[in-house]
């Protein structure tokens, strides 16, 4: 196991990480098995960077991120945020920490207390963590925080069902940005959104990285073509754990895994003159319960170039080519 | 594309859908007409609220009322008038899941939790068809075969809960198709699904209707999927049809603001590293009290002094086939241009 430190250009660092959670069944919620929602998975984030995360419903990638902030404990393995393993950390010392690190979430309408009014959500992690003193540099900062995300200032006493989708993810952004954090984890910050409000808020998150410097985002995306077009690397995942790892550049040209490959070609291109010189391959199957996954490669009953020995090996994930990852034992 | 010397199966003219509300009356279909030819693919294009679903729901008489009405147009099936037949009476209850039949969203909320695939499919069968006992189970086992469940005979006699997403979905293509329906309305058909399952869906459609000879119509806002699936496209905006044409010539030659924007602000798959997404400004618009000009003015980067003095104007064929609601044609004046 990598136990080193560290190196500071790195904000996160994930070693070995495991988060299972019980299953309970009858009144005494006798536990009568677990789900290995995420089974070991070695990442690094580096500073200003953004790391898409990407793969079906149930593959891990939420817990992923919710473990990063601690909303989950992990089962085993390490989490080294800014230098530092607060994979075992309690409440009290998790706090500064968490000052250092926000969440986005899917649904702007569903994170916003409805009672609170726009400007009260966005500065409650300054009131929280008593960042400003005074009543004066407190609606300073929060008016900040509303120009920096494209809101108008005079809406800051509007409630948030006065506010549109896009304009509510405006103020999960803004909320998110109030410690000043270096990592973000936006966990399908656009999904819930309209196709021309996903371009606003895509670009939004772009401009605001480029802004502030250093901040880093993990963004955790289903929509492939999301997920390529605001990351620098993209991690590919399924059942827990990552299967392909590469710059974002090399995802379409040069994907190695053949559940990458078979994502991609799921993906449609809106456009008909491409579509029409593409392979419409389909995945066979659907994806297996975590509660049993397959013997040796997860995916080998839906991969069509699977080998008798992927049946019974489990692939490790290696570097084939410069920063390009797979776990795959035929790549 | 036009059809010479063909009537269409479905020709949909000026309807209009309007929910009255306490605030308002929110006219969400706004004088929408559209075709659909016998074995034809057709997608309906637009953003929430853009009155897409309503009226596909118009077209079954299947709004909710009040507050919904349909307060105009008419919707020709058959050579009849939809909107004229009772909404309970035996005409419509004949086209509804018979003729036309519809598959809605959320797989999982369309089918009844507390009856088995089996008995939901049978009830289907034996409304429409008439087939009772028996034949109905042996037809319901059958159709589980054709949309691809494996197990059928077993699997027939499950409950909803019991069956994944994308497989209550494959449920609901064999309800619909199953007394071989000459037209399927899929309303966002694979929004709540992953992308592999949206593919193997929309596959399976596809494969379906051109076997079974029936016209689909896709409801969706996804560009990849109407770009892979469709013939003809109708893009909409607030309740009306802004531009319409082949899916090349959409595609290819956009050639109103609104649809140009759309393609614009949508990441690809295999675009250029560090290109940037350009957004449309602004928002949809509030379906209450609409000016009588162009709704998309707003928010178009193109707009001329004739937009802002004079009504939305029909629809105008720019191309065989390929028509713009809209005084300004991209195709004339670049968008080079346009954007300097």
């Amino acid at each position: 196991m990598n136990t080193r430190l560290p190196d500071q250009e790195e904000v996160l660092r994930l070693v070995d990480l495991k988060v299972s959670f019980p299953i309970t069944r009858g009144v005494w919620r006798r536990q009568v098995g677990t789900v290995k929602a995420v089974d070991g998975v070695d990442l690094t984030v580096k500073r200003g960077e953004t790391l898409g995360l990407v793969g079906e419903s149930g593959c891990g990638k939420t817990t992923i991120g919710r473990s990063v902030i601690r909303l989950y404990k992990p089962t085993s393995g390490q989490v080294w945020f800014e230098g530092q393993d607060i994979s075992r950390l309690g409440e009290r010392a998790l706090r500064p920490i968490r000052r250092r690190m926000s969440l986005i979430f899917q649904d702007p309408s569903g994170s916003l207390d409805p009672r609170k009014s726009a400007g009260s959500i966005v500065g409650e992690p300054l009131r929280i963590h008593k960042l400003v003193s005074g009543r004066r540099s407190y609606d300073e900062r929060v008016e900040e925080l509303f120009r920096l995300v494209g809101l108008d200032p005079s809406m800051i006493d509007r409630v948030p069902h006065e506010f549109s989708g896009g304009q509510r993810q405006r103020i999960g952004i803004a909320r998110a940005l109030a410690c000043d954090p270096s990592l973000i984890i936006c966990d399908e910050p656009v999904s819930a959104l309209d196709v021309s409000m996903q371009a606003q808020i895509m670009n939004l998150l772009q401009d605001l990285q480029e802004g502030l410097g250093n901040l880093a985002y993990i963004f955790i995306a289903h929509d492939l073509s999301v997920v390529r077009h605001v990351s620098d690397r993209v991690a590919v995942m399924y059942l827990g754990r990552i299967v392909e790892l590469t710059e974002s550049r090399m995802l379409y040209s040069a994907p190695r895994h053949p559940y990458t490959k078979a994502l991609l070609a799921a993906v449609p291109i809106p456009d008909p003159f491409v579509e029409e010189t593409r392979e419409h391959t389909v995945l066979r199957g659907e994806i297996p319960s975590p509660l049993s996954p397959p013997e040796g490669c997860t995916f080998h009953p839906r991969c069509s170039y699977c080998d008798p020995a992927c049946k019974t090996q489990v692939p490790q994930l290696r570097e084939v080519a410069e920063g390009h990852y797979v776990s795959c034992l035929l790549a | 594309m036009s059809h010479p010397g063909n009537t269409p199966l479905l020709e949909v003219r000026d309807l209009r859908v309007e929910f009255r509300t306490p605030l308002g009356t929110v006219q969400a279909v706004d004088g929408l007409s559209y075709k659909v030819y016998e074995n034809e693919i057709v997608g309906l294009v637009g953003e929430s609220g853009c009155g897409k679903s309503a009226s596909q729901l118009a077209v079954m008489q299947l709004i909710q009322s009040p507050p919904g009405f349909i307060s105009g147009g008419e919707v020709v099936f058959g050579g009849k008038d939809l909107l004229r037949c009772k909404r309970n009476g035996p005409e419509m209850r004949a086209v509804r899941g018979g003729q036309i039949a519809m598959i809605f969203q959320e797989p999982m909320t369309s089918l009844n939790p507390v009856l088995t695939i089996g008995d939901q499919l049978v009830e289907a069968v034996r409304v429409h068809c008439g087939l009772g006992g028996q034949s109905g189970k042996a037809r319901a086992i059958e159709l589980l075969k054709m949309v691809g469940i494996p197990a059928a005979e077993r699997r027939v006699d499950d409950y909803p809960h019991q069956f994944s997403g994308g497989m209550c979905q494959r449920v609901m293509i064999g309800m619909g198709l199953s007394c071989g329906p000459q037209l399927l309305i899929a309303d966002e058909p694979t929004t709540a699904l992953d992308v592999t399952t949206q593919a193997q869906m929309l596959e399976l459609m596809k494969s379906l209707v051109q076997r079974l000879n029936t016209s689909l119509v896709i409801v969706t806002h996804n560009l990849g999927v109407v770009a892979r699936y469709v013939q003809r496209i109708y893009v909409m905006y607030a309740g009306r049809v802004v531009e319409e044409g082949t899916t090349k010539e959409i595609f290819g030659r956009p050639r109103h603001p609104y649809t140009l924007g759309l393609l614009r602000s949508v990441p690809r798959l295999d675009e250029d590293e560090g290109s940037r997404l350009v957004p449309i400004d602004g928002m949809p618009p509030n379906l209450i009290d609409m000016p009588g000009t162009c709704a998309f003015l707003p928010r178009c980067p193109y707009s001329i002094d004739r937009c802002r003095t004079d009504p939305w104007p029909d629809l105008t064929s720019v191309e065989d086939g390929h028509r713009i609601r809209c005084y300004v044609d991209l195709e004339t004046r670049p968008v080079e241009h346009a954007l300097a």
